[in-house]
């Protein structure tokens, strides 16, 4: 399940300190940090309590920062592209994968093939030596 | 608004009488005491947190808004 938690900063009324307040909505309780790494391991801690689920249950959180002077859109433009960002590293090793498993097939035909490894190597595009390196 | 630790939990053993209700302190975190609210056949009622340090307005109004439906509105005032 998804736990959204609006994050406000503010100050406290005993200690004057500025402090992070963590509210589930949708859920009673509430939580908070003097710093944002505080704050997110009391809600960690707390969201089985909130939602009065069992702590067997998965519970991913979703944090809404109200910053006062700072545009909402700011952090969510960044978020949406570092997970884009995440997204398409994560493309990108599949694929590398992939070719690297192509590669060492292509490079064991032309080699079946009696082909010298310089000529190996120019059909597919690479280095001598890194033609040896994929048909070692 | 009750503002103090030691207010607030006092005032939620007085309505917790009032109401016929067993409070229990589940367990607690640097900031905050976690209250479950029992009735009479020991069902749980409701569940808040209860700021202890680091108190803050917005802390305070969602425990008042939590415990408003068995105490009522101005339990805090």
């Amino acid at each position: 399940m998804r736990l959204t938690v609006l994050v406000q900063h503010e100050q406290a009324l005993d200690t004057g300190a500025w402090v992070w307040t963590a509210l589930p909505q949708g859920f009673p309780g509430s939580a908070g940090g003097r710093t944002i790494p505080e704050l997110h391991d009391e809600v960690e801690a707390l969201k089985h309590f909130f939602t009065g689920e069992d702590q067997e249950t998965d519970i991913a959180v979703d944090y809404i920062y109200e910053l006062p002077g700072v545009a909402p859109e700011i952090l969510i433009d960044y978020r949406h592209e570092r997970s884009e960002r995440d997204r398409v590293a994560s493309e990108l090793t599949r694929a590398n994968d992939q070719l690297s498993a192509k590669a060492r097939a292509a490079a064991s035909a032309l080699r079946a093939a009696g082909l010298s490894i310089r000529d190996c190597a120019a059909l597919m595009g690479l280095s001598k030596s890194r033609f040896e390196q994929i048909s070692s | 608004m009750l503002t103090a630790y030691q207010e607030v939990r006092d005032r939620i053993y007085e309505m917790a009488r009032r109401y016929s209700l067993r409070p229990d302190w589940a367990e607690s975190t640097r900031n905050v005491r976690l209250l479950l609210l029992y009735d009479a056949s020991q069902m749980v009622v409701a569940r808040a947190t209860v700021p202890v340090r680091d108190i803050t307005m917005a802390k305070l109004e969602r425990l008042r808004d939590d415990l408003a439906p068995i105490f009522g509105k101005e339990w805090m005032e």
